[in-house]
């Protein structure tokens, strides 16, 4: 199994991105912060969450990796908030690779997606306020009228670490079953609001090492015009001969 | 309910149907039919023809999708197919009866099987063999070990159907097998994986289920609405009224606008505003103690005044004011939420 991890600034002055892994005998763990931009110490937030989340994965014995990242997102919460208070946070994806197990978890916009024969899908949901009133209007709790007013705001984060309580959460309750040949790729949102997941896509399926489609996708980023946001990038290939020992 | 019997002898509801509903489905397709009632059906699918012969197939159904196509769930797929089979053709029964269902209406006869039979229809059909003229009923030539050529089992099927049941339908069914075969999409599998929601609920999901042996608090996992004891009224105009304990601490008095209380003795106007005593229930041990809140009014347990705290034992009778209450304690050594 490779894992690479890619970051740019973007045309931002503060890089608040921060990513991370580790390889150990328990699997691959990887993951990928985004310090909200908005809110003072962002960088600091994201920094404190991808070496916490590394730290309590080294550090924890895991028997059940899903109440384990649960309960750690929870206590890095607590922490960010404690250390940053309510002016900021974090988004955070983590992924956990375990023979040809896939686990994961997100809080926030953050995102996983998994490239396999041909088609790349994005397996966790943005937990941006659009999410919460698609759920609103589902349940009828707001009419079309009130959907249509609050949607210009869809974008904010509705949920991320060091919020004092996450709210809302993706997390894998069963793994899912990687075959060889599979890419797991972490971003922040830097990265799917500058590329199309189809040109992700192309830069992915083309037959290279993982390094140097990692260099590619963050090259394919600084080449686009705009304001770019902070993009971060893990991208993992996971291997079934590598995976199985 | 009003039983009516039509033309056909079927038995139906006349309040609610104005024909039959029975000779009605046997006539219509009946689209939506319920998913359960192929069950028999499958079987079949295997056995008509061991081979998967896609070359052949007249297609009078729908094609199914292309391989390539992982994301349209496969398994839908094929039921619809067996759904049609069975709602559009009646059977009749020894005992004269025509049903739709799996067994017949008036004296209970399970469905002949169709699928049963098919097989040795398919046996019965002997072909020659091109190569050394030996006439065979298998797949294979025995003399020479030559293939059955594919085209000779399609046209010969229809004509040697001596079947009941006269549909020459279940032909197609090989069909949708290929695709059962199928693994699992992409999609599906993350879906089975993925939950998006409360952290609240991501923490119970996440939980694992078998017992670690690490002593846990189980004060918070009582559920709310949950009922721990009663206590029954033995006396006054309010008699053999319940009170259900339903919190882990319970607070029994009179309520006042600002002090609501758990158990309101509102009858009583010897109980004083307010909470006057709790019932606290200890899940570890599963043991009830009642506290004096130290409200004004006394508060008695076996006719001993409570002035600190007492285990509560079943069947112990509380005094507040003028009412006495029954214990009767749920949760116990015995039995605990």
């Amino acid at each position: 199994m490779v894992c690479e991890i890619r970051s740019f600034i973007g045309t931002r002055s503060v890089q608040e991105d921060h990513a991370a892994f580790c390889e150990n005998e328990k699997g691959l763990f990887a993951v990928v912060c985004d310090g909200i931009g908005s809110r003072a110490d962002g960088g600091s937030s994201s920094r404190l969450a991808a070496d916490r989340f590394i730290e309590l994965f080294c550090n924890e014995y895991i028997k059940n990796f899903p109440a384990f990242i649960t309960d750690a997102a929870e206590r890095i919460d607590a922490e960010v908030f404690e250390n940053f208070g309510k002016n900021s946070g974090t988004a955070a994806v983590a992924a956990f690779i375990t023979g040809n197990k896939l686990y994961w978890l997100s809080v926030g916009d953050c995102r996983i997606y998994i490239i396999r024969s041909g088609r790349i899908k994005q397996i966790t949901t943005d937990h941006t306020y659009k999410y919460v009133l698609d759920l609103r209007r589902k349940n009828g709790i707001i009419d079309e009228h009130a959907y249509n007013r609050e949607i210009e705001k869809g974008g904010h984060l509705a949920s991320f670490i060091g919020m004092g309580g996450i709210d809302i959460v993706d997390v894998s309750l069963a793994p899912l079953k990687l075959k060889s040949g599979d890419k797991i790729l972490l971003v922040t949102d830097g990265l799917y609001k500058t590329l199309t997941e189809k040109s992700v896509y192309d830069i992915i399926s083309s037959d290279k090492s993982a390094e140097i489609i990692a260099d590619k996708l963050i090259d394919a980023v600084k080449r686009s015009e705009g304001s770019i946001d902070n993009t971060t990038l893990a991208l993992i290939y996971f291997d079934v001969t590598e995976g199985k020992t | 309910m009003k039983l009516k019997r039509c033309p056909n002898s079927h038995y139906y509801d006349g309040d609610k149907y104005d024909k039959c509903p029975h000779c009605n489905a046997a006539a219509e397709p009946a689209p939506p039919k319920p998913v359960m009632e192929p069950a028999p059906q499958p079987e079949p699918k295997p056995e008509p023809q061991p081979i998967p012969q896609p070359v052949p197939q007249p297609a009078p159904q729908p094609t199914p999708q292309p391989v390539p196509q992982p994301e349209s769930q496969p398994t839908p797929q094929p039921v619809p197919q067996p759904v049609q089979q069975t709602s559009q053709h009646t059977w009749v029964c020894n005992c004269g009866a025509e049903n739709n269902g799996r067994f017949c209406f008036m004296c209970g006869t399970p469905k002949p099987e169709p699928q049963k039979s098919e097989p040795l229809k398919q046996e019965d059909q002997t072909w020659k063999c091109s190569k050394c003229g030996t006439v065979n009923t298998g797949r294979f030539c025995y003399d020479c070990g030559e293939r059955k050529p594919e085209a000779q089992i399609q046209p010969t099927t229809p004509q040697a159907v001596p079947q009941p049941t006269p549909q020459p339908e279940p032909q197609p069914a090989p069909q949708p097998k290929a695709e059962v075969k199928e693994e699992k999409s992409l999609t599906e599998s993350i879906n089975e994986s993925r939950f998006t929601g409360t952290m609240e609920e991501a923490k119970s999901r996440t939980k694992p289920q078998d017992d670690d042996g690490v002593t846990q608090v189980i004060f918070d996992e009582i559920d709310y609405g949950l009922v721990l004891a009663w206590l029954v009224v033995k006396n006054t105009s309010s008699k053999g009224k319940v009170f259900p304990i339903t919190t882990a601490k319970c607070t029994i008095g009179r309520a006042d606008q600002p002090n609501a209380v758990d158990i309101d003795l509102k009858n009583d106007r010897a109980v004083s505003r307010g909470a006057q005593a709790v019932i606290v229930y200890d899940p570890l041990n599963k043991k009830f103690f009642l506290t004096s809140s130290g409200g004004k009014t006394y508060i008695y347990v076996n006719k001993e005044m409570l002035l600190d705290h007492r285990e509560l034992k079943a069947y112990d009778i509380i005094r507040a004011g003028e009412t006495d209450l029954v214990f009767v304690p749920l949760c116990c050594e015995k039995f605990a939420w």
